[in-house]
């Protein structure tokens, strides 16, 4: 039998992150996947980053992951989303060729040390007096670890729709995961029941591109990630285009035969991402939605219509796509369809990802109740991280709310679970003002590199780049703007307000009209690159947002952080309700802060709970 | 303080009385207090129903105590939401305290201060600002304090928080949509109406502001001093007020040589009269002294009546009385002696005097409206408003003002700013309600409590 310390099933997004993070800790990983060609494959839409999700991938390029670096290397459009709004909303958002996508991520985990990739479908997960020891592949063979990560994605029970027909699948022209599902039952997890969708994929030559409004990428392209010093090579443009009236007259002739208003479908479906039929149906006002033909690769001629997800009938799919300008003519590569996965509810693991019932088993990305490639990876990074750190015996890593997005996202799955895809936004995040992706660096690079996942090399880029912030910051908050003459022809030169007496750089550079800019009267900014000196004005700009935010953290932390025992019995507590008892014995969080989250928790229950840890404590546990 | 365990604790003032009541209430209310109860044609252990009047034998380990009513309160439809029973004996000390006694003996701990409503809030039945109501209504001294803090404890302020909370997560949701969708094409409301709303919401918070000085003085009282030269008619006006001869008036001018200091009630607001010295030109020694400490008290007090003869014509000790008046915040002048031809002539345009005879009772209703109206707006009079009666309150409100201010000014900025504040503000009104609370917090207003509510 082959010996591994973790073993990650599956190469999506989370699992590449996963397995990557693992072996990079120093552990013998073994990353099994059904089939290799299909390891960091994007099931969906061909783009990473938007807001919430940028701010996630930026956090895994800080702690030493691989999103941002790949997204990079593969990217064919880069841009920034929210720009007219302020730095801590703005998102980079990335086309990506789905292609070199795959092969660059290929080639990062080829190189990356005590990493295999063995083909082969996990069956079982095996396990031995209450922990993991290993899986069972399809073909019998068995791998052993002591730790092990699922990350199979929508494949677990994969049911295929379109129209009325179905097919077992995990992802169109990929067979579904049954047998795990019930290995998963018989160890005494719970599952549910989710569903999504994907598009059609259209033929490049088939559209008439004279109709379509074309969306070019920014120049010069944001990289995506801290350690991507320029984007090279030439973008390639989105285009807009819309449904029509005749659109939603066609989608609506297809409902009697839609899996998801026939009640076909009974997993729960991303209300933030509905297919166009639900869009129809929700708001019927609305006589036209936009479509975004998104690029899928420089090598193929596949075009992404990013905005009608569907599972009608092909019949349907071909009369609606052809009612949309510019597609008239457009021939379909793949139907759209949608997909319905078994996941495990999320509550049934630990902030760490690690699962209560089975000691060793973790599960990161779809399986868990999420929705996207950033979210998947953002947890795959984390569980490769935790699994490798129990292996070596080492603390566990928790990620704070107010560190991180992926904490926000950890915390919220772990102790409110989900009864849909979950999905980042911005707004999930209490403490987005300081949580920004522009500064996910300052946020984890320390931790990546005391982990040791993050190279020294991009350590020192990174501390070097805060050093220039602060000189920068500490010079500008020492100098003064004086309504001298030259001082004023210069401002006026430099598209700045006037002054009219003397006054600090850091008050002036607060106002709303001021941008931070070379060439004026803010010293000589050579030494400083473009990101540094945006940096220092969002520093400077936000300052008393900040201390505000930070007062904030500071007041929740002390009952945040008080630390719950794992084993506690919540059902001995009288003065709890049965219902919050079971809620509590369920989530088991290892906080006050966790369990103050708890849906239904009121603040009498926390108090009974605060007592009870007091008398505890009193009478030695 | 621990919810599981049960409760007891003598409900009504000590002292003789027709009937006190003992409360109990927790998870062995019903337990206890059955054990201890032998209804009319019973024994004891036998359950009772809910929300039933039962008479009987309340008996401790050493025999009888006392003929009882007894209720038992079913969880949840009780005053705390646990189990609760009432015990109503005879309202003697000793009967009383041995009642208690045989609870306290069968399981039951004695209540603090106050925990009876702390358990009604942590159980979620009122929130925290009701039980700041059921405190102020436990001690309201008037008519007016008693009204104000009913509003608060029936929730009427909490709901006029609950109406602007609704406002502000409706503004949030504009915001955060567009910034979390800026591909979408939903529209979300324009800059204009959000900053509209906010600065709506900020002045919704401003009139409970305002109303805080009036509700400062309903729920603890108005000091009134009232000035004037010797035989302006002030301790006549003192008296006539408090209706009782509470001050020696006479015909003798520097008949008042202290201050006198009388509480009473002014249409339904709890007023402290402060009568004084006269203001004498020349005074004796003991005169001066009594000026000094009329001044003081014209200083002090929230409120000044400046009292004036209209029978005289001014005089240099009246300029000295208008000028101390204006000084105040709150202040009144007054001319007596209407019954009397008037030789007075008003020097100043700016203030209308009231005009009042004590002789013959006359423009003392006008008066006392006047005086009542500066515990409310006076246009708030009587109304329906809910008025501010506590600092905590008015603290938090500032704060949400402040908040909704800088937020409507951060629409057109940044509304990832403005939703910031807007957070804040959310979070300021949860303080309000206690939904987020410290235990400093609860222990301060809990503790304010008597034993038994
Ligand atoms: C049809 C469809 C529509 C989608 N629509 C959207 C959308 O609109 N918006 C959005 O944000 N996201 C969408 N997604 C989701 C997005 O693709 C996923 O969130 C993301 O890819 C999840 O990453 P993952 O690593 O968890 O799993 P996946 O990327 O699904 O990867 C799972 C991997 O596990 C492997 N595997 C499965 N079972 C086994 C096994 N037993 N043994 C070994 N290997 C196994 C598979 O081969 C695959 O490599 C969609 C996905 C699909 C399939
Ligand atoms: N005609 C008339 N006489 C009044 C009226 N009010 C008071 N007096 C008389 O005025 C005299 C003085 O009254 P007081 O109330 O003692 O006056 P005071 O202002 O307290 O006087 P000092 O204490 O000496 O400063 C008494 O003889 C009262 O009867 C009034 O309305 N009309
Ligand atoms: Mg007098």
């Amino acid at each position: 039998m082959k010996r591994f310390d973790v073993i990650v099933a599956g190469g999506g997004h989370a699992g590449c992150e996963a397995a990557h993070a693992a072996a990079r800790l120093g552990c013998a990983t073994a990353l099994v996947v059904t089939d290799k060609s299909s390891i960091a494959r994007m099931s969906c839409n061909p783009a990473i980053g938007g807001p919430g999700k940028s701010q996630i991938v930026r956090e895994i390029d800080a702690l030493g992951g691989l999103m941002a670096r790949v997204t990079d290397r593969a990217g064919l459009q880069f841009r920034t989303l929210n720009s007219a709004k302020g730095a801590a909303v703005r998102a980079c958002r990335a086309q990506a060729d789905t292609i070199e996508y795959e092969e660059a991520m290929r080639e990062e985990l080829a190189a990356t040390p005590n990493l295999s990739i063995i083909e082969g479908s996990v069956r079982n997960i095996l396990a031995e007096n209450g922990a993991v020891r290993g899986v069972a592949l399809i073909t019998g063979e068995e791998l052993s670890a002591k730790a092990v990560i699922l990350c199979t994605g929508t494949f677990l029970n994969g049911l295929l729709h379109t129209g009325l027909s179905q097919t077992p699948g995990g992802r169109i022209g990929e067979g579904p995961s049954a047998h795990l599902s019930d290995s998963l039952k018989n160890l005494g997890l719970h599952l549910g029941r989710l569903k999504t969708g994907t598009p059609a994929r259209l033929h490049k030559d088939s559209i008439n591109w004279d109709v379509p409004q074309p969306q070019p990428g920014d120049i010069p392209p944001p990289p995506m990630s801290f350690f991507t010093k320029k984007i090279e090579r030439e973008q390639l443009p989105c285009h807009l285009t819309r449904t029509t009236a005749r659109t939603h007259e066609i989608i609506r002739t297809g409902f009697d035969r839609s899996p998801l208003f026939t009640g076909v479908i009974q997993g729960v479906g991303p209300r933030y991402c509905p297919s166009i039929e639900d869009k129809v149906v929700r708001f019927p006002e609305r006589l036209s939605h936009h479509i975004f033909l998104e690029p899928v690769s420089r090598h193929n001629s596949e075009i992404y219509p990013n905005g009608i997800s569907t599972s009608l009938p092909e019949d349907i799919q071909d009369a609606f796509l052809r009612s949309i300008p510019g597609l008239e003519e457009v021939k379909v590569i793949r139907y759209g369809y949608a997909v319905e996965y078994d996941f495990v509810p999320p509550t049934q693991m630990y902030p760490t990802l690690e699962s209560k019932m089975l000691g060793g088993l973790y599960c990161a990305g779809q399986i868990n109740g999420t929705s996207g490639y950033e979210e998947a990876a953002g947890q795959g990074i984390l569980a490769g991280i935790n699994a490798a750190r129990k292996v070596r015996g080492e603390e566990p890593v928790i990620l704070p709310r107010a560190q991180s997005y992926i904490g926000v996202m950890v915390d919220d799955l772990t102790t409110l679970g989900t009864e849909e895809p979950y999905r980042m936004f911005t707004s999930r995040a209490e403490h987005r003002l300081v949580m920004r992706q522009d500064n996910a660096d300052q946020r984890l690079c320390d931790l990546g590199r005391r982990i040791g996942l993050l190279g020294e090399e991009h350590y020192q880029e990174y501390l070097e780049r805060q050093g220039r912030i602060q000189s920068l910051v500490k010079r500008l908050k020492g100098a003064f703007l004086n309504p001298t003459p030259e001082t004023l022809t210069l401002l006026q030169i430099s598209g700045l307000p006037p002054v009219d007496m003397s006054i600090g750089i850091a008050q002036y550079m607060k106002r709303p009209d001021v941008a931070l800019k070379r060439d004026s009267v803010f010293g000589d900014l050579a030494a400083f690159d473009d990101t540094d000196i945006e940096r220092a004005e969002t520093e400077i700009k936000y300052e008393g947002y900040i201390a505000r935010q930070n007062r904030w953290i500071e007041q929740l932390g002390k009952i945040e952080n008080i630390p719950l025992e794992e084993k506690m019995d919540y059902g001995g507590i009288s003065g709890l309700s049965v219902e919050l008892q079971q809620k509590l014995n369920k989530v088991r969080p290892l906080t006050f802060g966790q369990a103050s989250r708890i849906a239904g928790m009121t603040p009498a229950a926390l108090s009974i709970l605060m007592i009870h840890l007091k008398t505890r404590g009193r009478n030695g546990g | 303080m621990i919810l599981d365990d049960t409760i007891a604790a003598i409900a009504t003032p000590v002292g003789e009385g027709g009937l006190g009541v003992i409360r109990v209430s927790g998870f062995d209310a019903h337990r206890i207090a059955a054990q201890l109860f032998c209804r009319k044609g019973g024994k004891p252990g036998d359950p009772l129903e809910s929300h039933r009047l039962y008479f009987g034998t309340l008996c401790g380990s050493a025999g009888p105590v006392d003929e009882v009513c007894v209720v038992y309160m079913q969880s949840p439809r009780s005053y705390t939401r646990q189990d609760m029973v009432e015990i109503s004996c005879h309202g003697s000390p000793a009967v009383l305290r041995r009642a208690v006694n045989a609870l306290l003996n069968a399981g039951a701990r004695m209540a603090e201060p106050g925990e009876f409503t702390k358990r009604a809030f942590l159980s979620g039945r009122i929130d925290l600002s009701q039980a700041e109501g059921v405190i102020d209504l436990i001690k309201a001294r008037s008519e007016g304090a008693a009204r104000a803090a009913f509003g608060l404890m029936e929730g009427g302020l909490s709901r006029r928080i609950e109406a602007v909370r609704q406002k502000l997560v409706w503004t949030l949701s504009h915001l955060e949509a567009s910034i979390d969708f800026p591909d979408e094409e939903f529209v979300t409301a324009a800059d204009g109406e959000l900053r509209r709303t906010l600065t709506e919401a900020a002045r919704r918070l401003d009139v409970l502001i305002k109303s805080y000085d009036g509700g400062k003085f309903l729920k603890h009282g108005l000091s009134l001093a009232i000035i004037g030269k010797p035989n302006a008619g002030k301790s006549s006006l003192l008296n006539a007020l408090l209706e009782e001869e509470r001050a020696i008036v006479s015909g003798i001018p520097g008949t008042t040589r202290d201050l006198i200091r009388a509480e009473g009630e002014l249409s339904g607001l709890k007023v402290e009269l402060i009568d004084t010295a006269g203001l004498n030109p020349s005074p004796d020694e003991v005169e001066a002294e009594g000026i000094r400490r009329a001044l003081k008290a014209a200083e002090t007090a929230d409120a000044v009546i400046g009292l004036f003869d209209g029978s005289r014509p001014w005089e240099k000790s009246d300029t000295t009385v208008l000028e101390t008046l204006k000084k105040a915040r709150l202040h009144l002048a007054v001319i007596n002696k209407a019954d009397m031809p008037q030789r007075i002539a008003w020097p100043d345009a700016a203030i209308s005097p009231v005009h009042i005879s004590v002789k013959e009772m006359r423009g003392l209703d006008p008066l006392l409206k006047k005086i009542a109206a500066f515990a409310h707006d006076a246009e708030n009079l009587n109304s329906e408003e809910p008025v501010v009666t506590r600092l905590r309150h008015r603290e938090i409100f500032c704060r949400i003002a402040e908040d909704l201010r800088r937020a409507a000014a951060e629409v057109e900025l940044g509304r990832e700013l403005a939703a910031a504040s807007v957070w804040d503000a959310l979070e300021e009104i949860k303080r309000f309600t206690g939904e987020s609370y410290t235990e400093e917090v609860l222990s301060a207003i809990f503790d304010e409590f008597c034993v038994g509510k």
